[in-house]
């Protein structure tokens, strides 16, 4: 008994001790996940010298930064949360490790009073509109990076073959505008395609509906705000146009024959057979292009920019419940998303190795810069306040600027769409995308014969009701927001 | 094996002349759709990437170009240090859970072990039914360490419930009671027992183990996936899974983002993946002839009922 008592003393002793060797000013190691290229090899050179900035600024924190590839990010992260282990910032998006799911799932922490507290800066940069754009009902799980807020979509065109056969392309407005250029090119360079139209990435983007389900789902707004009706997209007038349109192309040979079975749409831009493809635009679109592919490229603008919930909800940082320091995690990503040095040593690496300033706000490549290369600066925050590689236009951020404010913000920004009730319809639905849009898109079928089909069979899974309850959840949250 | 087959079609075709030149036709045409997609990857491997964009895959290529080599041998220190992780873990790995499984279907196969039956239906209920990932991936984290390690690699495969009830019925049939019984009274303990006899006996089946083992090792990718993100410890199937699997991913989101196509941009191209394959295949392509023997001996023991 005696060496119980003794045995049972010592243990709460031990346990005492430990626990009050934890002193008050403890650092806080704050580990952060990222999707990118992968681990940098120079990832630890910046982490320390991150930490020693912070640390001089008062953060009594570490930061560990971890970087997972594009394939391998949603997989990691969705095991990482289900598991409960511990982190404090992930980037999430709807497009991975989705913001939506994990924020219903209750994996981030709501971040409106950690925002107002440690963060009003940032919340300041970002403004009213874009930070509820990306609420769920009012609250804020995930901060969004400042960059472009909008999108618009249009044609990038060969630079050099305008030139060479002086093509007048001012006037074009629409896609029918670009049909004499099409033959033009079609005529005069066998080898190449005229337009480029393949598996999701096809002039289908010039109908810029505001999708409310899901990319694959044709039940969508307007995107100009008319009302608030939704539209089943195959019976819209546009979709049968532009699929007419699509179809005219293909027949005269402006798209390649095979174009409804091909996935990969790079092969063919690397390998210079493309005059003319649809893209989504921003300003500088064109540089970044001609920058990347090493041929000469120019936009064109066919539809106006469009604030949606696609762009609020394509970059952002959230904190996850499972941390330990969720103030200290805000306060360093307000630090992270103002203050001009640290987000570019981030972005950019160590100055003198991994980049060199060529002037003020302008870099190029420094001798060890591929030991520390992230090119993901639309996930980092800030992009406003990040140098600029001396191939750039050095305008850049200006003109993002006042892209952001030309853009008409959507009414629908912050309204999503709770998919419980219609799971079947929504998988059922996803099938017929599958079955129908490649050959609709890319001209390959006549949209005369085939979109009646296609909305037959759709009517057959019930994409009315789809429609019906989407129409419903979206009144009754406008109804909220009004009221 | 070639004398099973090679028996077989002479029992088909019989053994004259038509049968034989048949039998011949027959296996040329096997090696060749064998042969043919590796004769494809190397040609791709040394193609120039446009003429691939243009003419798409061709056996010889259209345009030679050593590019996609180059792009990937700037990155041979990382798969340098990838071979020596994968050689390492199938070595280690291999061992190890060959070393488990012997041991744990020993028992199980001995008529005096009382809970042998416990013990089986243990192993055989981890076959039906499984936790799920994050059970595991709780168990590999938070319980046993298994991050950015060397264990990391190989001991969630270690165990495995079917070669278990493989080896427990190798040793029922192949393992004499006389033997043990005999072993005993000449004054051999049980780990003697095991270590001089069982094993010699049971070589066929361990080396069968063995081999499957060395299969799973060197192609495995998901462990490195979910446990492991410092690149020190990334293997030879990582590195390719990683450069596949990234550019299907961003194909398929490309419409989506303004980033996709940019960084896609970027990645290899198809090129240099054939010629990052070829890479990891050769070394083992040429040391194939050299351990050739041994597995045919290997394979020929199990065949003979001694």
């Amino acid at each position: 008994m005696k060496r119980v008592i003794v045995f049972s003393l010592l243990v709460v002793m031990a346990i005492v001790l430990v626990s009050c060797g934890r002193a008050k000013g403890e650092k806080a190691e704050l580990i952060w996940y990222f999707i990118g290229n992968g681990p940098q090899k120079d990832v630890d050179k910046v982490e320390a010298a991150v930490d020693k900035y912070i640390q001089g600024k008062g953060l009594n924190a570490t930061v560990k930064l971890v970087c997972f590839d594009w394939g391998a990010y949603d997989t990691k992260m969705q095991t990482i949360i289900a598991s409960g282990e511990p982190f404090d910032i992930a980037f999430t998006a709807v497009w991975t490790n989705n913001y939506r799911n994990n924020a219903g799932r209750g994996a981030f922490l709501p971040l409106n009073d950690l925002l107002t507290k440690y963060a009003p800066k940032t919340k300041a940069a970002l403004g009213a509109d874009f930070l509820a754009g990306s609420a769920i009902d009012g609250v804020n799980y995930g901060i969004p990076a400042n960059k472009e807020k909008a999108h618009n979509w249009g044609f990038i065109v060969r630079k050099d073959l305008v030139a060479k056969y002086t093509m007048d392309l001012s006037g074009v407005k629409k896609i029918e505008d670009m049909e004499p250029f099409l033959k033009t090119i079609k005529d005069k360079e066998p080898g190449m395609y005229p337009l480029e139209a393949c598996v999701g990435e096809s002039p289908r983007f010039f109908l810029d509906f505001d999708k409310l389900v899901d990319d694959d789902i044709p039940i969508s707004l307007y995107s100009d705000n008319r009302d608030s009706k939704v539209v089943f997209e195959l019976e819209a007038p546009e979709t049968m146009a532009l699929y007419r349109t699509m179809h005219k192309y293909y027949t005269a040979g402006y798209v390649r024959k095979d174009a409804a079975t091909i996935t990969d749409f790079n092969a063919d831009e690397k390998a210079g057979l493309i005059f003319a493809a649809a893209k989504s635009l921003k300003p500088g679109k064109d540089a970044e292009m001609t920058n990347q592919t090493g041929q000469q490229w120019m936009q064109i603008d066919i539809t106006p920019p469009v604030m949606s919930n696609r762009e609020t909800t394509g970059s952002m940082q959230a904190i996850s419940r499972t941390s330990k320091h969720p103030e200290v995690a805000m306060q360093f990503l307000d630090m992270f998303n103002t203050d001009k040095y640290l987000n570019n040593l981030i972005n950019f690496g160590i100055e003198g190795s991994h980049y060199v300033k060529v002037s003020d706000n302008v870099i190029k490549a420094g001798p060890q810069n591929d030991q520390y290369n992230p090119q993901t600066g639309w996930m980092f925050g800030n992009q406003f306040i990040n140098y600029l590689w001396s191939n750039e236009d050095p305008q850049k951020w200006d003109k993002f600027l006042a892209y952001n404010k030309a853009a008409l913000p959507l009414k629908s920004l912050g309204f999503s769409f709770d998919p419980a009730p219609m799971k079947t319809q929504i998988a059922t639905a996803k099938n017929l995308w599958k079955e129908f849009t490649p050959s609709l898109e890319t001209g390959t079928v006549d949209p005369d014969k085939v979109i009646p089909q296609a909305i037959a069979k759709y009517k057959a899974i019930g994409i009315n009701d789809l429609k019906a309850e989407v129409q419903k959840q979206y009144d009754a949250w406008l109804a909220k927001r009004k009221g | 094996m070639k004398n099973a087959a090679s028996s077989v079609t002479v029992s088909l075709l019989g053994s004259g002349r038509v049968g034989q030149i048949a039998s011949h036709i027959i296996f040329v045409i096997v090696c060749v759709i064998c042969l043919y997609p590796l004769a494809l990857v190397i040609g791709i491997s040394f193609s120039d990437e446009s003429a691939i964009a243009i003419h798409g895959f061709k056996l010889l290529p259209s345009k030679a170009s050593l590019v996609a080599y180059d792009f990937v041998l700037k990155q041979s220190d990382a798969i340098a240090r990838a071979y020596v992780i994968t050689i390492i873990v199938t070595g280690l790995g291999t061992f190890l859970s060959t070393l488990v499984i012997a041991l744990y279907a020993y028992p199980l196969s001995r008529k005096d072990f009382a809970q042998r039956k416990f013990f089986s239906f243990i192993a055989f209920f981890t076959m039906l039914f499984s936790g799920g990932l994050v059970p595991w991936y709780m168990v590999c984290v938070f319980l046993l360490h298994l991050r950015n390690n060397l264990w990391a690699l190989f001991l969630p495969y270690t165990m495995n419930a079917w070669y278990v009830l493989i080896m427990r019925t190798f040793y029922k049939t192949n393992v004499p009671d006389s033997i043990i019984e005999s072993a005993r009274m000449d004054g051999a303990g049980e780990y003697t027992i095991f270590f001089r006899i069982i094993v010699s006996l049971a070589k066929p089946g361990l080396a069968t183990i063995a081999l499957f083992n060395t299969i799973v090792f060197w192609n495995d990718w998901w462990l490195p996936l979910m446990l492991v993100n410092d690149p020190a410890w990334f293997n030879l199937q990582y590195l390719m899974y990683r450069v596949q699997v990234n550019i299907q991913y961003l194909s398929s989101m490309a419409g989506n983002t303004n980033v996709a196509g940019e960084i896609l941009r970027r990645l290899p191209s198809r090129t240099a993946q054939m010629a990052m394959c070829i890479l990891s295949i050769g070394p083992i392509v040429l040391a194939y002839p050299f351990f050739q023997k041994y597995f045919v001996k290997g394979i020929t023991i199990g065949s003979l009922k001694e």
